[in-house]
């Protein structure tokens, strides 16, 4: 048991300080998102927030070191696009989402609760924050690529 | 956009793997391009014509969409 435990050790060891393939950091990966999964599901079961906070901070330098090692491109111009697509539809759906609901909660909260005509107006403020930041850096990148 | 890169591949030898990294890009991008699902970049034009030593128009031909 103490040999198969220094042997994965060792082996980890040797992964980390060499460059990586694409499968191995896709493999590891998948590790750290179970470990910060399980950490945040014990932070709650827990009430212990710091657990989750720190868990989820090692988690992303654990990953950005581990993105370093890969030699295999991770990133190249159709992620970017497929990346940049999904980011739109993401923004579009939500805001339209958002919107309405914190619509229909205003006007159904005005007829009695004010617990959902308040909920209301928090969505509402959020719609237009995720507005703002669009616009903003839509114009930021408008500005970057030749407008 | 129509493109040649798999004959031009078969000719020089290379595997879509070999391919992905002399222009700096993931296997699965020359994929799509090679099914003609993903029109590369210019700049990934150009470097997939350099790595073969060809004008770009001798591997990327422009095709009218029908409308």
């Amino acid at each position: 048991m103490t040999y198969c435990k220094v042997s994965f050790t060792i082996d980890l060891l040797f992964i980390l300080r060499r460059s990586m393939k694409l499968k191995t950091y896709k493999y590891l990966k998948l590790l750290i998102v179970a470990f910060i999964s399980i950490s945040i599901s014990l932070s709650i079961n827990l009430n212990n927030f710091i657990l989750a906070f720190s868990s989820i901070i090692l988690g992303i330098f654990i990953l950005k070191f581990l993105q370093a090692k890969v030699k295999d491109i991770l990133i190249d111009e159709r992620a970017k696009m497929i990346a940049g697509q999904a980011a739109v539809n993401t923004y579009m759906i939500t805001t339209s989402v958002l919107g309405f609901t914190s619509f229909v909660l205003m006007f159904f909260g005005r007829r009695g609760s004010y617990f959902l005509e308040s909920l209301g107006y928090v969505l509402s403020y959020l719609t237009i924050f995720i507005i703002f930041v669009y616009v903003v850096l839509f114009k930021y990148f408008s500005k970057k690529y030749g407008d | 956009m129509k493109n040649k890169i798999k004959v031009f591949r078969a000719m020089h030898n290379f595997t879509q793997e070999d391919l992905a990294l002399k222009v700096k890009t993931t296997r699965q991008t020359i994929i799509a391009i090679e099914k003609e699902k993903y029109t590369p970049s210019l700049e990934l034009a150009f470097k997939i014509a350099e790595v073969f030593q060809v004008k770009i128009e001798d591997i990327f031909q422009y095709r009218k969409e029908n409308l």
